[in-house]
């Protein structure tokens, strides 16, 4: 008997995944193989992801109806995210930017770095996956 | 001043890791990302402006 963990379809994209994060680990920004990289991962998962979702939902039920936030956790998050975006848009319209550092900036310190580039791109990568299936 | 704008950036990322951690168990009402992600992914708009803001992020961070 042959034990089947994961289908072929899943390995060929995890496959795929790996492979343009390591082309990416070595890319650079602002460069035509980082644009090509980075435009052939979008369409990439979009089309995958809308093939995976469209045979996900033909053997799927419906959602459910969606059902309303609890309003502490909706202010929380809310809150969360007017604090984050006046604080970038602040140091964004800062000078020198080592003194007022964005969240790019900051994240320049992964980016700059081979592994940690094509770590951050497969996270990327699989953030764009679950929401072309998210339902 | 950079210390101090790390030292905010550090505090507002610890707040959401918090709210995240307290939202996964659901303390007082308190919802996960994940949560409040599929909630407005339920209505077509919402799926727009969360793909095109992720197609932004890869496009900003790695290519330009």
């Amino acid at each position: 008997m042959r034990l089947r963990l994961v289908s072929w379809p899943i390995l060929l994209v995890a496959g795929a995944g790996a492979a343009a994060s390591a082309v990416m680990s070595m890319a650079r920004p602002f460069t035509w193989t980082a644009d090509v990289t980075t435009a052939v991962a979008i369409a990439g998962v979009l089309l995958g992801g809308c093939l995976f979702a469209s045979r996900a939902n033909r053997t799927r039920h419906s959602a459910p109806l969606a059902h309303p936030l609890p309003r502490p956790g909706a202010v929380a998050w809310l809150l969360l995210v007017v604090a984050l975006t006046t604080f970038e848009l602040l140091n964004l319209f800062e000078a020198p930017r080592r003194q007022h550092p964005t969240i790019s900036s900051l994240l320049v310190l992964l980016t700059g770095h081979d592994v940690t580039r094509a770590l951050m791109f497969a996270a990327w990568l699989v953030a764009g996956w679950w929401l072309c299936r998210c339902r | 001043m950079r210390t101090v704008t790390v030292a905010i950036w550090a505090v507002l990322a610890a707040a959401a890791l918090l709210l995240e951690a307290f939202g996964r168990r659901r303390i007082t009402g308190l919802v996960s990302a994940e949560e409040l992600i599929r909630y407005f992914m339920k209505a077509r708009v919402g799926r727009v402006i969360f793909v095109l803001g992720w197609m932004w992020l890869g496009w900003h961070l790695f290519a330009r």
